[in-house]
């Protein structure tokens, strides 16, 4: 238990954290720190609670914004994936799969980039202001959509690198 | 006269689509509000700097609208397309917050909303580029150069 604080900065790119919690309070403790710890990452930080009386898992999500999502599963479910349980905490090695190169890539580019794309624009709005200066309402449209072409070729270029280094994060060649 | 007004109804609903979709974003995130004011701040200079210089002003807005005017007249469809294209990718990749915030996907649907995103926006995102280098030849590969460049150094930047 003493362990976590230090132990759960590994999740942050990754794995499952397994805790056994028949008092069903660890999920809460440790998933209240993850989220102050971890705030920043997205979706792949994962606790899973073993409620060893009744056999479920207490799946606990933290999400990239804080929020935190709690799914009750069966653990015959996760058990096939389990590389090894003589630990309490069991980091999962990624395996060049698809599912793991969409985990990545949504880690690495929600929502980041659609906020990105928001900012661009909302910036571009402003910028072009020096347009309506010396070429009026015309020269502010003729700016503004020129300005917004940049920015969509700027967020789908982050979004290629992503998809890249996904590819790359999951293990593959 | 009617080419004109087209544009003005393009450019008023993107910057209305802009708007809405910030000050929902802000209303969620009061905290993110100096992100985007670093913005607006920054054109501001920019603004009083290229007004005590009309000159250089006048060459950078007169430079935009021949490069515009170009396009428009050697894109062809494309140019046609890349409009339609512009405003589909926005709605697609803003799809997103939109959906997370309200939960309207399942969780175990995500993936699929996430791949649907990305196939989506770069496949528009294709038919922009393609236009760009139609038009600009060799400028165009340098702008998107500089793009890709801006790009990558923000991601390293990110992740370090």
């Amino acid at each position: 238990m003493n362990a976590m604080p230090r132990d759960a900065g590994k999740f942050k790119t990754g794995g499952i954290l397994i805790v056994f919690d028949e008092s069903k309070k660890m999920s809460q403790m440790l998933a209240t720190h993850l989220r102050l710890t971890t705030a920043t990452k997205s979706l792949i930080v994962e606790a899973l609670t073993i409620n060893g009386a009744e056999s479920y898992i207490t799946y606990v999500l933290v999400t990239r914004n804080g929020g935190i999502l709690t799914i009750k599963t069966s653990y015959e479910h996760y058990k096939s994936k389990i590389a090894t349980t003589s630990s309490d905490l069991i980091h999962l090695l990624k395996e060049c799969t698809f599912e793991c190169w969409i985990n990545e890539l949504a880690d690495c580019a929600f929502p980041d980039i659609p906020l990105d794309l928001l900012s661009c624009m909302w910036d571009c709005m402003f910028f072009s202001f020096v347009c309506f200066i010396f070429g009026g309402m015309a020269g502010y449209a003729t700016c503004v959509e020129a300005c917004i072409t940049a920015c969509q070729i700027y967020v789908s270029i982050e979004l290629i690198i992503c998809a890249i280094l996904a590819f790359f994060e999951c293990g593959c060649p | 006269m009617q080419k004109k007004r087209e544009d003005y109804v393009f450019v008023f609903l993107l910057v209305a689509l802009t708007a809405a979709f910030v000050l929902w974003h802000l209303q969620l995130n009061p905290q993110q509000l100096p992100y985007f004011l670093v913005g607006p701040f920054v054109a501001l200079v920019f603004a009083v700097l290229l007004a005590l210089k009309p000159e250089y002003g006048r060459r950078f807005v007169d430079r935009i609208r021949r490069w515009r005017a170009s396009q428009e007249e050697l894109g062809g469809k494309l140019f046609h397309y890349q409009r339609i294209a512009l405003i589909l990718f926005f709605i697609t990749l803003l799809t997103y917050p939109i959906v997370l915030e309200y939960k309207l996907v399942p969780s175990q649907y995500m993936s699929y909303l996430v791949l649907t995103i990305f196939i989506v926006a770069v496949t528009l995102s294709f038919i922009v580029i393609a236009d760009v280098l139609k038009v600009s030849g060799k400028w165009g590969i340098i702008f998107i150069t500089i793009i890709i460049l801006i790009a990558v150094l923000r991601m390293l930047l990110r992740f370090h």
